[in-house]
């Protein structure tokens, strides 16, 4: 099992109420304040450094645009200087938006380069974004899916076809392509996609066999379409296995479970903790994002299937101490514990609780998401050393009782189909039951 | 534990929740659809493999009607007293929540060209034209790329010119609720506009929208030039409360030459024909009978 380190690099301190009334997208630049900024970008990556010492595999970036909860907004810049100041771990980008760069040619370059300078450690991940970012930079979101096939079609042709040659395509028109530096890994870097539950990703993924990595989902949904995946998968003529599989997964630890609780209550400050519900549905879905069974699915995935608690949907006017104190309720992060959405503790009490996870999803890729709540930078890098000393050499051994191959460990997709022709579940429902 | 639970709701923030019955499980079209035509007769037109359904009622001159953003094209009163002597033709536009979506058309340019192409298939001329906002635009992009092919065209309160002064309201910011709320100076309008809609309906009417008019958003910076000196006769109506276009851009079109009146109605935003059925009816009439 390959393990890695995420965060999603908040920017912090910020007026909680005022990021409640105006939403984590959608608030003021006024509010950004540059010589925060500056300290934040270098105290993240001097983070990911730390998470590589600690024993982390590998380190995921991500960006968004707009969003207070992520100050990576060109994710291929911080990619660019881990690739030269970290030395083993793989930088795995979840991942890069060609709708956005608006240039995929140029992604294609950018993704070489990060792969040259590291050494080949380089998982690119390509990706449709989230549907603030296509309003974030202007982008028609009835476009977004089959640019993104365009743009990724093209952008791993731009890696393996020699050139020059011309692509003429829907969207694209290059007549002269032949970027001078290619990647170091051949045929070209590794991709990975991560995903919220859209099966036409899942088939992607799958038709191409490049691992499908799963956002915080909810437990049930995820093995529906990891079912869907190996169902593809089949159709594709491999047994898909956990290789083909990631998980990322909020795990908040303390020295002491007092201290990671306090952690914890931190990640619901501002509506962080909703996630994606903290963003205005026209926003996070603009028309045209989704396909309607994506939409479909969408409602299932933002409910909570053990039958937990209704959308707060303000009566009468909005009063943001009101919202204040719901999100910061206790309440909440027990509701977010018991559907797993988050995991809180020691090393010691968070070890049996991940373990049954993995049991139920039996990932090859497990991403331990960190502190995204307002905590400081001497706390994060002293996490950071607990999970090294505590965890992570746990869940290695966990990762090899339960024998979960991680693509680095056998490639996605070389796995034969049993001679019947019928796929094998990778994740384990039963197990779910249990839970 | 569990009552206590349940009363402690997950946050949504704001009043922002509206467009969340669209994401959740959608209503199914049919039954509704029946029901929101009123089971007036439609038509299929054959383009290449597509259908447009086309909804037709009336006896008389026959009067083209292009509907707006949302798919509007429920049969109203307006519809009922014009079809006194005018013979209603309303193409539901391909994508726009009932007709299938076609791929190949990219820009409402092209819409038009197709909707030019459809009145060759069912052998209507020098017709009559009325079109709502965006329907007001492909009316206008209409009568530019083929200006003998029609007599009178009215354009209520019409995307497709950018303001001068002002912005054209986002309607990709905001949920369908609220820009419908928007639309109307008075909240009862807004329930009119929403009526017995499926979402899902709505829904991809605004994805159309979307597609083909994203950027420029609404506009075609080639429109005003290419109207310029058409000699067709051109009614634009504005309600003077229209919180969607500017209503002062009304009056850029008085620029394409003299044949074109601007008329506008008080106390009233981007629906007159919703908003005072009764006004827009008299002047829709007067224009429509009246010679010069």
């Amino acid at each position: 099992m390959h393990i890695a380190y995420f965060s999603e690099r908040p920017y912090h301190p910020l007026d909680e109420e005022l990021t409640i009334a105006e939403g984590i997208w959608g608030i003021s630049n006024r509010h950004f304040d540059p010589a925060n900024g500056a300290r934040l970008y270098n105290e993240y990556l001097d983070q990911a450094v730390r998470a590589e010492e600690a024993g982390y595999d590998g380190i995921v970036l991500n960006e968004h645009h707009g969003l207070v909860t992520c100050m990576g907004a060109v994710a291929n810049i911080e990619a660019a200087i881990l690739a030269r100041i970290t030395r083993r771990c793989k930088i795995i980008l979840l991942g890069n938006l060609p709708t956005i760069v608006g240039n995929p040619l140029r992604l294609a370059e950018e993704l070489a380069e990060i792969d040259l300078i590291s050494g080949g450690r380089l998982v690119s991940g390509i990706v449709r974004g989230g549907g603030t970012e296509q309003l974030s930079n202007g982008f028609n979101p009835a476009y977004n899916r089959e640019y993104f096939l365009e743009a990724h079609d093209f952008i791993i042709k731009a890696w393996t076809t020699p050139g020059p040659f011309r692509y003429e395509g829907k969207h694209l028109h290059y007549r002269f392509v032949n970027p001078w530096a290619l990647p170091l890994q051949k045929p070209h870097p590794p991709i990975w996609v991560p995903g919220l539950v859209s099966p036409e990703t899942v088939n992607f993924c799958a038709e191409r066999r490049y691992p499908y990595v799963a956002l915080s989902t909810y437990l049930e949904p995820t093995i529906d379409l990891w079912n869907l995946y190996c169902e593809t998968a089949a159709k594709a003529g491999y047994q898909a296995g956990p290789e083909n599989f990631g998980y990322l997964q909020k795990v908040i630890v303390g020295e002491t479970e007092t201290e990671a609780r306090e952690l914890a209550m931190l990640e619901l400050q501002g509506g962080r903790a909703a996630a994606f519900g903290a963003i205005r549905p026209e926003f996070m879905f603009p028309s045209g994002y989704n396909s309607r069974d994506a939409s479909r699915r969408m409602g299932r995935q933002f409910r909570n299937p053990k039958g937990g608690p209704e959308l707060y949907v303000p009566r009468g006017k909005f009063d943001v101490r009101e919202a204040k104190a719901i999100i910061n309720h206790p309440e909440q992060l027990k509701i977010l514990e018991d559907s797993y959405r988050i995991i809180v503790g020691t090393p010691a009490s968070v070890i049996p609780k991940i373990r049954k996870l993995l049991d139920v999803l039996r990932p090859g890729v497990f991403i331990i998401r960190h502190n995204d709540g307002p905590v400081d930078h001497a706390t994060r890098m002293r996490t950071i050393d607990l999970i090294g000393r505590e965890l992570l050499p746990a869940l290695k051994e966990i990762g090899e009782k339960m024998e979960l191959p991680s693509p680095f460990d056998r490639a996605p997709g070389s796995r034969p189909l049993a001679g019947t022709g019928k796929w094998q579940s990778v994740a384990r429902a039963e197990a779910l039951a249990a839970l | 534990m569990g009552a206590r639970r349940r009363a402690t709701p997950t946050y949504i923030p704001a009043c922002h929740s509206d467009q969340a019955q669209v994401i959740a499980v959608f209503a199914e079209v049919g039954e509704l659809l029946r029901r929101y035509y009123d089971n007036r007769m439609q038509r299929r037109i054959e383009i290449d493999r597509s259908g447009i359904s086309v909804i037709e009622d009336g006896a008389g001159p026959p009067l083209l009607v292009l509907h707006d953003e949302l798919g509007d094209a429920r049969w109203r009163s307006w519809h009922a007293e014009l079809a006194r002597d005018r013979r209603i033709i309303m193409p539901l536009l391909p994508g726009f929540g009932v007709s299938p979506q076609i791929e190949w058309i990219s820009s409402v340019r092209d819409l038009a060209c197709l909707v030019a192409r459809m009145l060759r298939e069912m052998k209507l001329d020098r017709l009559d034209l009325i079109g709502f906002s965006f329907g007001g635009w492909l009316a206008a992009e209409m009568a530019a790329n083929s200006p003998a092919s029609f007599g009178r065209i009215m354009l209520v309160a019409p995307f497709g010119i950018r303001p001068r002064a002002g912005e054209i309201c986002d309607l990709f910011l905001m949920s369908t609720p609220e820009y419908m709320r928007a639309s109307v100076k008075y909240e009862a309008s807004a329930a009119e506009l929403a009526d017995s809609r499926a979402p899902e309906q709505i829904e991809e009417a605004r994805v159309e929208a979307g597609r083909l008019a994203w950027s420029p958003y609404m506009h075609n910076p080639s429109l005003p030039h290419l109207l310029k000196g058409l000699g067709t006769r051109m009614m634009v109506l504005w309600g003077e409360d229209d919180a969607i276009i500017p209503p002062g851009t009304a009056q850029q079109y008085r620029e394409i030459g003299p044949q074109v009146e601007v008329a506008t109605i008080a106390d009233c935003g981007h629906h007159p024909e919703v908003e005072t059925p009764e006004k827009f009816v008299a002047l829709a009439r007067k224009f429509l009978t009246t010679d010069r």
